[in-house]
């Protein structure tokens, strides 16, 4: 880069803050309009960049801000009032003052076009509310532009992009030029200014900061990454030689090392501020634009995050503010009618909490109506009626998450069309946050993101499928399962799908080695139904708001591991959020827990047979309800079973039950499965078994499979158990209940299956 | 760390099979002279290796580094052309199985792989081999593009062969390697149901 160039880059950064701060400046000078700090620090920015212009070398650029430093100056000086007029139009001078810097900023140049125009309405209003423009005095702005390139040109080191530490607030406003000026400049400039002078203000703002380059502050971090790597090599490598003196430096080193790690971090930590400060004039103008009132409350706006992370939330935090002003937010009168303050209120709220970054937006307006969203949602044909009328609440409000879901009446500029919240949630998402929504009808909205402080270094959990272990990020776990046989707690199958009650709640629950497609470990045996392995262990996860259980083979240890992503190659696979190396030298992958889910088939909004089974399996287990199947055997008849107990249903044509060993079978899944026709057994045999296809309950104990054949499946229901004890000597009738109002006999399967085949139950499956 | 790899290089070295005249005592960068003993400034060093019986060898420029087999982190659901991933000095590095890459059925059991891990555009790539060879040095004028007999997935990844005394030697072009190891996005998720 060569010195012209290098000039021109500085320029455009100390540009950079100034503009940063002057949207939001000018709204609070507009609520404030005798405010001269605010009018005094407004002008200064301005003041410098036409100043440096001319020696630059920008004529477009000096143009406008002359322009806008005419009216500014009259401002000052109590010549002209401040208008909301005037200020909308300044703001737009502000608004070409960005384009023109941002063309230079990628081109080194001004652009083609001309800014004359602007100008000429600066010029118009000018005459029109004041004076005549007074012109502008070439010599003092040259002079003091060429003193500012000389100390550059002289200066050793160049400052250069952004500062790592928060750029001061507008009620102490530093002059643009002092962060890396000397003093002597700084003088300078205040001294021809005749303005008000903070210089020593300015100059202890000077002394405790200093701008670095984001590259160089990237490679601290990658380099301090790869010492908390090395480190924990280290640690596990004397932890496992017990030397006393070893382990005594290596602590310190790790002490060292995990302070470093903070600090770094912490360099590169910047207050959500900086996104915030253009939401004041976001809210202004996009309230003005629709009519409404709106008033913005910021709270927490020193509250620091990483600097990536800060540019990942910015489009969807504007994004949620857009919505919430141009449709959660009624208009005036509507309000008055509804008994509203008729000023909407628009509160953004940011916090630290629990390793993570909180924001929540939360406005008083019409809030989101959820009967709209799914009548919306079923017209645009995003899920089915079925899976519509299974949905909860919560579920429900979930819903504009969608993509191409919008229920807005009018599409404005940004908002409405249809392709946002799904995008805001992509991109939460993708930085390892989430979002979730709550809201009332006609009370207002809410909204809550949480996003990890950082990226680089996280806490994960490790764990074990078929001997290989993955990582998993810490964000993302809920908590611990272990489920023993022996307590009598149970994973439930249903359908294929299985599911464990936690506290009440089905939970639904992947198998990693199945979504990996491990060969599973050598382990006790594993049968569907219900009973279970020995131990089994599930890791509850939690993604967008809804949770489900990891089943793994074993849980190990936390470690705190450095995310690398992966190759180019890998990226598809979206079971996988990137890679890290372990204390022992070895790569582990890290699981990325949303596509797990997703692997796992848990979309269930999307898929709305999955939302149908689980809802009717939904269990909010109050009291001792249960999930029955109901069938009948020659029609008239009824009977229940748990179906927990039941495998599959299936059914069969006739003609394919064939004999052997003495019994019925029929050829299944590669296996042979032997009969019961239940209606024999328990029924009144008068069951017609001719007919072309038969149906079967498949019930599994011990690998093994037998298949009751009933007359016809009639329904599952969820009912409380509660039986009239059946008459003595009924094998396989454990009682009777009442269920849709006709009497039901409860069935013991194992009763039946053992009367039939003594000693099925015990037995292990032969190997076939 | 450095020092082991250092033993490993050393090793690769004395494993690779002497097929030349002039076998001197490895020292540095083992160079042998093939056909016309004559050190040219146009000609071509290239670092070989074996798959199969065959003799490749890809460009010593793009070579970082050879090893013996290093421990391998495989990718549940990675296309069987991805061996895996290894660390190699805290950089996470992908290991692609060459053999799967050419053409040629898969490693037999019990027959370890070797590594050349080449440089790329995107970074450092694993080249998983059967046996390394010694660095060669070729002169120009035995290059030829490659025979038409030669199987298209194979011949799509070389730059031409070279006709020595006795065998011939397959220059491999790195970028084909590992660009068209059809490993797009939808590819690998095709895969994956």
């Amino acid at each position: 880069m060569d010195e012209q160039e290098s000039i021109l880059r500085e320029f455009l950064v100390e540009c950079a803050e100034g503009i940063g701060r002057l949207d939001q400046e000018f709204v609070a000078l507009e609520k404030e309009p005798t405010n001269s700090a605010l009018l005094a620090s407004i002008f200064r920015t301005i003041h410098t960049i036409k100043g440096t212009c001319g020696f630059l070398g920008l004529p477009k650029l000096e143009n406008v801000a002359h322009g806008a430093e005419n009216i500014l100056v009259r401002m000052r000086d109590k010549k002209m009032t401040v208008t909301p007029e005037g200020i909308t139009l300044l703001l737009e001078a502000v608004d070409a003052i960005k384009a023109i810097l941002a063309h230079i900023e990628s081109t080194l140049k001004e652009p083609d076009q001309s800014y004359d125009a602007i100008r000429q309405k600066l010029d118009a209003f000018l005459a029109e509310k004041g004076a005549a423009p007074s012109p502008p005095t070439p010599e003092a702005p040259r002079k003091k532009g060429n003193g500012k390139g000389k100390e550059k040109a002289a200066s050793p080191a160049p400052p250069s992009a952004a500062p790592p530490s928060p750029p001061a607030p507008p009620t102490e406003p530093p002059p643009p030029a002092s962060p890396d000026g000397g003093k002597e400049e700084a003088k300078q400039k205040e001294g021809n200014d005749g303005g008000a002078a903070s210089t020593s203000k300015g100059l202890s703002a000077t002394e405790s900061t200093i701008r670095v380059d984001v590259g160089l502050l990237d490679k601290l971090m990658n380099l301090v990454s790869e010492l908390v790597l090395v480190r924990n090599q280290l640690l596990q490598r004397v932890r496992e030689r017990d030397n006393a003196a070893d382990t005594s430096i290596v602590q310190r080193m790790n002490l060292i090392t995990t302070q470093l790690q903070e600090s770094v971090t912490r360099t590169r930590m910047q207050p959500i501020r900086n996104v915030w400060n253009q939401f004041p004039r976001v809210v202004r103008d996009l309230a003005h634009s629709n009519g409404k009132e709106v008033e913005l409350v910021m709270e927490g706006a020193e509250t620091e995050l990483d600097k990536t992370l800060l540019e990942a939330i910015k489009d969807p935090l504007t994004h949620i503010v857009r919505n919430a002003i141009d449709h959660g937010i009624e208009m005036p009168d509507v309000r008055r009618a509804r008994g509203k303050d008729p000023k909407g209120i628009l509160f953004l709220k940011a916090y630290h909490e629990g390793g993570q970054i909180n924001i929540e937006m939360r406005d008083d307006g019409g809030g989101i109506d959820v009967e709209k969203v799914k009548r919306k949602a079923l017209e645009k044909g995003l899920i089915s009626a079925e899976a519509v009328a299974g949905l909860s609440e919560s579920e429900a409000m979930n819903l504009i998450f969608l993509p191409g879901l919008s229920t807005a009446d009018k599409v404005t500029h940004v908002s409405g069309r249809g392709v946002g919240m799904d995008v805001v949630r992509t991109n939460i998402e993708k930085i390892s946050g989430t979002i979730e929504v709550e809201s009332q009808l006609g009370q207002g909205t809410r909204l809550k993101l949480k996003i990890p402080l950082t990226l680089a270094i996280i806490p994960a959990l490790m764990v074990r499928a078929g001997r290989e272990l993955f990582a998993i990020p810490q964000a993302n776990l809920v908590e611990l399962v272990r489920v023993d046989t022996d307590t009598g707690e149970r994973i439930e199958t249903i359908h294929g799908a299985e599911f464990y009650r936690l506290r009440g709640e089905l939970l639904p629950l992947v198998r990693l080695t199945r979504i990996l497609r491990l060969p599973e470990a050598p382990a006790p045996e594993k049968t569907e139904g219900r009973f279970e392995a020995e131990g089994t262990n599930i890791v509850v996860l939690g993604t967008g708001g809804q949770s489900f259980g990891l089943v793994v083979d074993e849980v190990s240890d936390r470690e705190e591991i450095v995310v690398k992503p992966l190759n180019r190659h890998l990226k598809g696979l979206n079971v996988f959020a990137g890679a890290t190396i372990l204390g022992n030298g070895t790569v582990a992958l890290i699981l990325d827990v949303p596509g797990i889910a997703e692997t796992g088939g848990l979309h269930h909004l999307a898929d709305g047979s999955e939302l149908k089974l689980e809802e009717k399996v939904e269990a909010v287990d109050q009291g001792m309800q249960e999930t029955l199947l109901l069938f009948s055997l020659s029609g008239q008849d009824r009977y229940a079973i748990p179906l927990s107990l039941v495998t599959r249903l299936e059914e069969f044509k006739t003609s394919r039950v064939e004999h052997a060993a003495g019994r019925e079978v029929v050829q299944y899944r590669g296996d042979l499965l032997p009969l019961i026709w239940l209606d024999r057994v328990i029924g009144s045999g008068s069951a017609d078994e001719k007919g072309e296809t038969l149906h079967a309950i498949i019930f599994s104990r011990n690998k093994k499979s037998v298949g009751l054949v009933v007359g016809e499946i009639l329904d599952t229901v969820q009912e409380e158990v509660l039986l009239h004890p059946a008459p003595a000597g009924k094998i396989g009738v454990r009682g009777s209940l009442v269920i849709q109002g006709l009497t039901t006999d409860f069935l013991d399967v194992e009763q039946i299956i053992e009367s039939v085949e003594p000693g099925w139950l015990q037995e292990e499956a032969h190997v076939g | 760390m450095e020092e082991e790899l250092d033993e490993n290089q050393e090793q690769s070295r004395r494993i690779g099979p002497r097929r030349f005249v002039n076998a001197g005592p490895p020292e540095g960068i083992d160079r042998r002279v093939a056909k016309a003993d004559r050190r040219h400034d146009n000609n071509r060093m290239y670092a070989t290796f074996f798959i199969e019986n065959h003799f490749f060898g890809v460009e010593v420029e793009k070579v970082q580094e050879v090893f013996n087999a290093q421990e391998i982190t495989s990718v549940p659901l990675a296309p069987p052309i991805i061996a895996g991933l290894i660390n190699l000095r805290g950089e996470i590095v992908m290991a692609l199985e060459l053999r799967n890459r050419l053409g040629f059925p898969p490693r037999p059991p019990g027959m370890e792989a070797m590594s050349v891990v080449i440089r790329t555009a995107e970074g450092s790539i694993n080249l998983l081999v059967d046996q390394i060879g010694d660095v060669i040095e070729v002169m120009p004028s035995l290059f030829e593009p490659p025979p038409e007999t030669v199987d298209p997935q194979l011949a799509s990844v070389l730059d031409g062969v070279y006709k020595l005394d006795d065998r011939i030697f397959l220059a491999l072009n790195t970028e084909a390697v590992t660009k068209g190891a059809g490993l797009s996005q939808n590819e690998v998720l095709s895969k994956q149901s």
